[in-house]
């Protein structure tokens, strides 16, 4: 997608008429300002204890109660969006950058191809979030770990997607032109293939950083999430589990949080879809 | 067809053993010696070599890969640590569980998905289409051990409709089999309906916009028969293609589901085998995973051949 | 005129865009008489074809609208049907066949499925006697080895076959109008042709009335008795065919007729039309036509001529001229 500045515009322009993505872009927008704001925002610390305070339901002082350790839930979901869209954030990066490079990689390499596709097929051969407890669980419960687990998993799925988009663009015939004309492969992937590609990428990047901002909530269930006392959305809800039947709120309102961040990110994937590349129906 | 079977038969072949490749690195993965990491920082020395030449860590990698092939090829997936049995009959003991669980949750969420994908783009752009299309959104947006916990807190904490955890089997009697079940499988089937709603709802509206469903109305074929007969058949294609990613989902998702209602299945035991360092255990649940989702897309390749006559005589 | 099988008045035709409502069809009006022939011609984006899928009522309902007008078929307003009225009329009174053969079948159903569908709905035929009745069908449009073909999938057929396939559907319970919505637009050449020679005999062995629509002159020429041509969503024209092909008064007919390639007469490049089609959701002053007509007169410009009688059995929409309109370069077919 090689754009001038006016086609350049009047995408955005179709994109800030998009309803889904107005809303979507609007609930992101609202997070990543609680994350950057997050010490002016949240009234206590979120990880110093303070007993006396234990299990207050929510209240005026505590607007979603405190946990057992006497911690304000409000000030620890917060706090926790950094973490949570970090994660997010920095999957969807590193797999957008992995898989892309090895979905150009394939499509202009032939030989390449062959193998890679086989070891993709084979990594997807078990669903992301067990290869991702597995790689967890191996690396050790760090915040680095669940980056690269996740990003591993989803690797396969957006290299699959570069490289559908670059073989069709491979076959275009200003390509075919620059190959005649002696340009390198490196040339034809980074000049061509890898622009060309870029909307179907985008998209799939939105929705890995939706998956993995769920995903982390799950492995920090599990126990193999980013370990405590830096919260995370995740780790709040399982550390809140055992409490969940007389203190239900300090897991309702963390889950509430990953159900509006990944139903943003997934509004904004389906705006972006529909205006970049309306022919992609198919996710994850 | 039948050539395309093999052909599609054959193509797996390379999936599966890379994919044992694959299984048999994670051990190479873990930070220092492999021994140490299983038997824990704690353990003696004599465990750690006993663990050592149990596995076969001591032999060179290449040996231990040709050795690792020669057991699977013998149908040995490896012995578990902590549960003193071997992974297979580990995991067959716990299959019926994942199975029932999977085959409820596929049972709801196949005609639920399907259906609201196809009432909202036979309404496209009227409120029951925003409306379904929210909420699938939502479907696939919240996390769904969140999801079981409130489920518990409301249908067996306050309620006392089902119970709150453990399985019982269906040889017990069909009414506690599915009441211990139908809980975790509407939690678990309510993310892949909305998956699945999303994309026949697409699938959908591309079909309906096709020459032939116009050739039917100019016809004078009712609108539910258009529906049905001409448009439905069409939008399966596409959604069969998906049906590998569902059971995907759903195999990921049961995992996590599983460890939240308490059910004894193969999500579970994997989790415990990972917490436990049980490796062998870990490797070899995953090998049959892996291997019996490789054979499940074979399967739904073979259906899509099935419901397309394009593809059945490519 | 009571012998008039269908009768168009005034029909608008809109459809709902971005920005409200757009018009499609403008104040069009036609006659169509039992047995006859008419050709509806004009470019792409002329509305021909959306009148047509008006009359059958093939448009979404939710996002079109028709503001004026009624489509009187046998005395009954088709506009005014029930649902299940406006089923008994399709398929069984009034049949359609399509522009693209390749995507209006459809890919999941034999031939077979697709015949049957038509007789089983209409005449109540079991399945034993309505797949008998498909084979003699496929036998009439002239599909070589029917018993076999019938039990096939669309995609083993090529495109003309298709289109025989189309037509097998569209006559199989005897319909009383045909409408052929472009019916050889996306076929070779030689295939045309056998089409259209098909579809000529069926006619008259069948005896129905059929509208073909076309952006091709010389289909029409070929084909039809009477001609209505359209611009814009209007009717700019209407004659029978071999006047208008002799003298045509509206200048957009001149130039679509100069348009048609001509065997006798040796030219390096064919007289075009310059500029296009106006878009139909901005609005025109004047005659739609002013822009591009090369012999557009100030007041077209203020105000749009009406349909007028241009001689006998013919209306235009084009001012009376005081000098005579110079001499036609086209022969009658």
């Amino acid at each position: 997608m090689q754009l001038n500045p006016r086609q350049r515009y009047r995408l955005l322009r179709k994109l800030a008429r998009h309803r889904s993505f107005r809303i979507g872009f609007f609930i992101v927008a609202i997070l990543v300002l609680a994350a950057v704001l997050a010490p002016l925002i949240a009234q206590y610390d979120p990880i110093a204890m303070r007993i006396r305070f234990r299990f207050r339901p929510p209240q005026a002082a505590f607007p979603f109660g405190t946990d057992q350790f006497g911690r304000d839930v409000f000030s620890r979901v917060v706090y926790g969006t950094r973490l949570s869209l970090w994660i997010g954030l920095a999957t969807a990066l590193a797999s957008g950058v992995f898989g892309a490079f090895l979905g150009v990689l394939s499509a202009q390499y032939r030989r390449f191809d062959a193998l890679l596709m086989r070891v993709m097929d084979a990594l997807m051969a078990v669903p992301a979030i067990l290869l991702a407890i597995g790689l967890t669980a191996a690396l050790g419960p760090h915040t680095s770990s669940v980056i690269i687990a996740l990003s591993v998993a989803y690797i396969p799925r957006t290299a699959r997607i570069v490289r559908g988009s670059a073989l069709v663009t491979r076959e275009l015939e200003f390509i075919e032109a620059a190959r005649v004309a002696g340009a390198s492969g490196l040339r034809i992937m980074l000049k061509h293939l890898l622009p060309n590609a870029m909307g179907p990428l985008l998209v799939q990047s939105t929705f890995v950083f939706a998956y993995a901002i769920l995903a982390e909530a799950a492995l920090s269930f599990l126990g193999v999430g980013p370990s405590p006392p830096t919260p995370s959305w995740g780790n709040i809800i399982s550390e809140g589990r055992d409490h969940s039947v007389q203190a239900w709120w300090i897991m309702l309102f963390p889950g509430i949080a990953i159900s509006l961040a990944t139903l943003g990110m997934n509004l904004l994937g389906d705006g972006l879809r529909d205006v970049l590349d309306p022919r992609l129906k198919v996710e994850t | 067809m039948w050539r395309g079977v093999i052909y599609r038969l054959l193509q797996a072949i390379p999936v599966v053993v890379i994919f044992a490749v694959l299984v048999f690195m994670l051990l190479q993965l873990l930070p220092g010696d492999p021994a140490v990491a299983i038997a824990g920082s704690e353990a003696t020395p004599e465990a750690i070599d006993r663990i050592r030449t149990q596995l076969g860590l001591d032999r060179p990698l290449l040996e231990q890969l040709l050795s690792w092939f020669n057991r699977l090829a013998h149908g040995d997936f490896g012995k578990s640590l902590i549960l003193n049995q071997s992974v297979v009959s580990a995991v067959v003991e716990r299959l019926p569980v994942t199975l029932s669980l999977a085959f409820l949750s596929l049972m709801i969420t196949l005609p639920a998905g399907i259906s609201l994908g196809v009432l909202a783009a036979y309404w496209r752009n009227t409120w029951l289409d925003s409306f379904v299309m929210v909420t699938a959104l939502l479907g696939v947006s919240m996390p769904s051990f969140w999801l079981g916990i409130l489920s518990v807190i409301l249908f067996s904490v306050t309620l006392g409709w089902l119970p709150p955890a453990g399985y019982v089997p269906i040889t017990q009697g069909l009414w506690p089999w599915f009441s211990a079940l139908i809980q975790p499988a509407v939690v678990l089937a309510l993310f892949q309906i909305g998956f699945l709603a999303r994309i026949t709802r697409s699938a959908m509206l591309d079909v309906l916009d096709q020459d032939f469903i116009r050739t039917a109305r100019a016809k004078g074929v009712d609108e539910w028969h258009t529906i049905t007969k001409h448009a439905f058949r069409n939008t399966l294609i596409p959604v069969v293609t998906v049906t590998g990613i569902i059971i995907s989902l759903l195999i990921g998702g049961s995992v996590v589901v599983e460890q939240v209602f308490a059910l004894p299945g193969i999500g579970r035991l994997i989790v415990q085998g990972i917490l436990a360092r049980d490796y062998p255990l870990v490797q070899g649940t995953m090998l049959i995973f892996g291997f019996s989702f490789v054979m499940i897309n074979v399967l739904v390749d073979i259906v899509y051949m099935l419901v397309d006559p394009r593809v059945r005589f490519g | 005129m009571s012998d008039d099988l269908l009768k168009i008045d005034n029909l608008t035709v809109q459809f709902r865009g971005d920005a409200g409502w757009i018009t499609a069809v403008d104040d069009v009006s036609l006659t169509l008489r039992e047995g006859e022939t008419l050709g509806i011609v004009g470019e792409s984006g002329s509305g021909k074809s959306v009148t047509a899928l008006s009359i059958l009522r093939l448009h979404t309902a939710a996002t079109t609208r028709h503001p004026t007008g009624r489509i009187l078929y046998a005395g009954k307003d088709m506009l005014a049907l029930t649902a299940r009225q406006l089923r008994a009329v399709r398929g069984r009174e009034i049949a359609m066949i399509f522009q693209d053969p390749m995507s209006s079948l459809n890919p999941v159903l034999t031939i077979s499925d697709q015949i049957s569908e038509t007789l089983r709905l209409h005449q109540g035929l079991d399945a034993a006697a309505s797949r008998q009745r498909a084979v003699e069908l496929l036998e009439l449009v002239r599909i070589p080895d029917a018993k076999r073909r019938v039990d096939e999938y669309p995609h083993r057929l090529s495109g003309g076959m298709r289109q025989r396939v189309m037509i097998a559907i569209a006559i199989a319970c005897r319909p009383r109008l045909l409408i052929a919505d472009e019916p050889t637009t996306a076929l070779d050449v030689t295939i045309q042709a056998q089409i259209l020679d098909l579809l000529r005999e069926l006619q008259s062995s069948l005896g129905m009335s059929v509208i073909l629509i076309s952006h091709d002159m010389g289909v029409i020429a070929e084909f039809a008795r009477r001609v209505v041509v359209m611009y814009a969503g209007r009717v700019v024209e209407t004659a029978p065919v071999k006047d208008l092909f002799r003298q045509p008064v509206h200048p957009y007919t001149e130039g679509l007729l100069a348009a048609i390639p001509k065997l006798d007469v040796d030219v390096t490049r064919l007289p075009t039309i310059r500029g296009s089609i106006p878009d139909p959701a901005q609005a025109i002053q004047g005659c739609r036509y002013g822009p591009r007509c090369p012999v557009v007169l100030k007041q077209c410009l203020v105000e749009a001529p009406a349909l007028l009688p241009a001689g006998p059995a013919r209306f235009a929409r084009c001012p009376p001229r005081v000098t005579p309109r110079v001499a036609p370069r086209v022969g009658a077919p």
